[in-house]
């Protein structure tokens, strides 16, 4: 994958292909066009879009408003239109999972290294966590949040595919058809290929990285997203802990599938079903099932 | 374990939890479309710069040169404020209604004295001796502010307050609109109001309208009513007021489609004469000679009507036509039919063309005469010979290229050809060219 | 100064003959067209809110026009209210 140096661009079976890294994944916009102009400005259009929100939300910078967010010490912080419509969101995720989807169970990862190794930690540690996690403590009336001290939030979880479904948005008005945005695996395509056909999307094997196809998708018009890591996990007395934490107990969600994928209309909502699933532990594939929405579920 | 010992809630019921994602989902994306928010800045204030240079040119006829500056800026909230400079400098020669003789090259050569004796000369002649134009040079600069403010969050105002000057005329006014959106913001409904108060001030003062500004010395007989020997009296300024009100209703059509239709009716009231237009009087038992010049006429109310129709419609991601038509009318008897189409070709995501036609036609004004018969035992209550209250057609063709720089800049260029044919007068076919040139910037 | 041997007249008439045709085959294609009505939600309006979309997208050049035809003809007005007089000869 190429670094942060400057995009590249690739013809690659007949297809017009630009690479960037962007939000720790590798970034991939595919154009069926044979104008190479048009290629290059969307791909910049994309680069530009997927650099843009990874450094206004990413949880690493210390430039940013999560950061402002994250270090105000029960401050209250006025947050712009954007980050308010997100966390507007995140609220609403909050409330359609019963609790379980929640942007400030980030804290949990202080004791919860999924390295695969044997480290799981005490019940006590766990529960002195607890205090600092649960999006109902946090105020928030749209625009003002108010959290308490030591709590932190991560909007880790919806945006790469916020990402995806913006660079959309942005690049509709350029072209009408025969775009496929990819980062990191999370999908959208921008109608079908010039000649009409689907884009053929393989679904990758974690555990066997490009090696290895669990199934493949074809998609004219829509979103792909993918929930799961099979790599993080921590196994103890035979019990395996999958990476899933609930945070209302600080646990491991028990018997969640390792990899889930969904074909929705936005990434954003593929995204979102998946998480969900996963939260639903075994009842996953029952839940998708009852959601009328096209899943693979591993 | 303890896993196990927790309830887990469930989800509340369950097939609504997709149809509330996509809801929710649709309200992030669809909200993070506004401006602001795609800027890089959490700051949502945005401001604007809008400069534009134009060069305007008629064959043989007037030259203006144009500066316009627009700042506008976001105060958050809807809540917006923008400040219009303009400045004018204009050169060259207007048809002042006098007729053309048919062998022009004689025209300059009737001798005429000035009955008036004012610094409004008519024998201050046009280019080449031709008597028909009156050379003249002016400046205007005008300033226009307004302030548009939301009242409630479907309910918008603006007000807007205007000054212009000239060496001789000067316009000040003031404009309320409200905005009103409805049905989702698919329908929006808009009124206004404006006033102008306007003031023309020739340095002479403004003329008796149908007074006699010259006698033709030569010609063998003057009419009856024709008294060469007194001298026309002058007046102060003339003013006059101007009411306007639109009501209009703006239809979103569908995702690529809007719509809008206005009507609007509007009252001019006071001296709507121009000061600098004669009307000649022509002896038609002298192969039509000019045997005097009076000043014009005009009648002291005007009852304006229009109905506008726009659409605004992307054929695909690369084609936006703009297609309108107005209908105008008044009771001066002007009837007039304008249709403007625009065409956008955007060849590159930051690139576009736009072609432009325009096409225009009018009837003439009910008291239009290109002359006065000398004949007449009683001149017409109101009386004009300006080409632009005869019947006439204008064309208009045009190609702009316009360039965005970068997130928050643009650039356009455009040149356009107009050509106006009038029916009565024997003015030769008006044939202009506009150059502009135009730049935004966004901070 | 102009010499132009293309008589723009025909050129203007033939232009909006044309464009006609096209908006009038527009609004006939069997996707429904320039004026086929449909629902429009509010995250359905990305299009519409291009600047290119909007009723008055290049104010400086839509006042320059207003201005000079208003000075050339004896109709205006019809967009809306507001902005100053001239005396315009």
């Amino acid at each position: 994958m190429k670094g942060a140096g400057p995009v590249g661009l690739e013809r690659q079976n007949g297809l017009w292909v630009g690479r960037f890294t962007a939000m720790a994944s590798p970034c991939e916009l595919l154009v069926d066009t044979p104008d190479r102009t048009l290629a290059s400005s969307l791909l910049s259009i994309a680069e530009h879009e997927a650099k843009r929100i990874e450094q206004k939300f990413s949880r690493y910078r210390d430039d940013n408003i999560i950061f402002k967010i994250n270090n105000a010490c029960g401050k209250s912080v006025a947050v712009d239109e954007e980050t308010a419509l997100l966390l507007d969101y995140a609220d609403q995720c909050y409330q359609l999972s019963g609790g379980r989807f929640d942007i400030t169970s980030g804290v949990l990862r202080e004791v919860w290294r999924f390295d695969a190794s044997a480290n799981v930690p005490s019940s006590d540690a766990v529960t002195a966590l607890l205090s600092r996690v649960g999006w109902s403590r946090v105020k928030w009336h749209s625009a003002v949040l108010t959290m308490q001290r030591g709590m932190e939030i991560d909007l880790g979880g919806v945006g790469k595919e916020y990402a995806v479904d913006r660079t959309a948005l942005l690049l509709r008005p350029h072209i009408s058809s025969g775009v496929l945005i990819n980062f990191g695996g999370d999908l959208c395509a921008l109608g079908p290929r010039i000649d009409g056909s689907a884009w053929e999307i393989a679904i990758d094997d974690p555990e066997n990285s490009g090696k290895n196809q669990l199934g493949q998708v074809s998609l004219k018009t829509g979103a792909v997203a993918t929930s799961g890591d099979a790599r993080r996990y921590l196994l103890k007395d035979g019990v395996r802990y999958g990476h899933i934490l609930d945070p209302r107990t600080g646990w491991p969600i028990p018997y969640a599938p390792r990899s889930v994928t969904t074909i929705a209309s936005t990434c954003m909502e593929a995204g979102m079903l998946s998480t969900f699933a996963m939260l639903e532990g075994a009842g996953a594939e029952a839940f998708l099932k009852q959601q009328e929405v096209e899943f693979l579920c591993f | 374990m303890q896993l196990k010992d927790k309830k887990l809630k469930s989800y509340p019921s369950k097939p609504s939890v997709r149809s509330a994602l996509i809801m929710a989902t649709c309200t992030v994306l669809s909200g993070s479309l506004s401006p602001a928010s795609a800027e890089e800045e959490d700051d949502s204030t945005l401001s604007r710069i809008d400069l534009s240079t134009l060069y305007y040119s008629e064959e043989d006829r007037v030259s203006v040169n144009t500066t316009h500056v627009v700042v506008e800026n976001d105060l958050g909230d809807e809540e917006f404020v923008r400040a219009n400079f303009i400045y004018d400098t204009i050169t060259g020669a207007s048809p002042n209604g006098r007729i053309i003789p048919a062998d022009q090259g004689s025209g300059g050569s009737i001798p005429f004295t000035s009955a008036s004796g004012f610094t409004l000369n008519v024998n201050d002649v046009g280019s080449a001796g031709q008597k028909w134009l009156t050379e003249f040079t002016d400046k205007r600069a005008a300033i226009d502010l307004s302030w548009e403010k939301p009242i409630t969050r479907t309910l918008r105002r603006i007000f807007e307050g205007n000054f212009s000057s000239e060496n001789d005329f000067t316009s000040y006014g003031g404009a309320a609109t409200m905005v009103w959106d409805l049905n989702q913001r698919n329908t929006t409904v808009t009124g206004g109001l404006s006033v102008l108060k306007e003031t023309v001030s020739p340095d002479s003062g403004t003329p008796l309208e149908l007074a006699i500004a010259n006698c033709n010395d030569t010609a063998p007989a003057l009419p009856v009513w024709a008294n060469c020997n007194i001298t026309s009296p002058r007046f102060g300024n003339g003013h006059k007021r101007v009411f306007d009100g639109v009501i209009g209703v703006t239809q979103v059509i569908n995702k690529r489609t809007i719509t809008q239709l206005n009507y609007s009716h509007g009252v001019s009231l006071g001296y709507l004469t121009d000061p600098y237009k004669l009307i000649s009087v022509v002896d038609n038992n002298l192969d039509g000679e000019e045997v005097l010049i009076l000043y014009e006429k005009r009648p002291d109310r005007r009852a304006r009507n229009s109905l506008y129709w726009k659409t605004v419609s992307q054929l695909s991601p690369k084609k936006v036509v703009d297609f309108s038509y107005r209908y105008f009318w008044d009771d001066w008897g002007i009837k007039s039919h304008t249709i403007d189409y625009k065409y956008r070709y955007d060849y590159a995501p930051k690139s576009y063309l736009q072609p432009h036609i325009r096409y225009n036609t009018q009837s003439s004004a009910d008291f239009f005469h290109n002359a006065i018969d000398a004949a007449v035992n009683e001149l017409p209550r109101y009386a004009s010979a300006d080409y632009r209250l005869d019947k006439l057609q204008t064309y208009s063709i045009g190609l702009k290229y316009g360039k965005e720089l970068g997130k928050s800049g643009a650039f356009a260029m455009r040149a356009e050809y107009i050509v106006q044919n009038y029916n009565a007068v024997s003015l030769p076919d008006m044939k202009a060219l506009v150059y502009q040139g135009t730049f935004s910037f966004k901070f | 100064m102009i010499k132009s041997k293309i008589n723009i007249k025909t050129l203007v008439h033939y232009s909006l003959l044309f464009s006609f045709l096209l908006l009038s085959g527009c609004s006939t294609l069997k996707t429904g067209g320039m004026f086929a009505k449909e629902t429009v939600e509010p995250w359905h309006k990305e299009l519409l809110a291009e600047e290119r979309m909007q009723l008055n997208p290049y104010p400086l050049e839509n006042s320059a026009d207003q201005k000079i035809y208003y000075s050339r003809e004896s109709a205006n007005g019809g967009q809306g209210i507001g902005g100053g007089g001239c005396g315009c000869n």
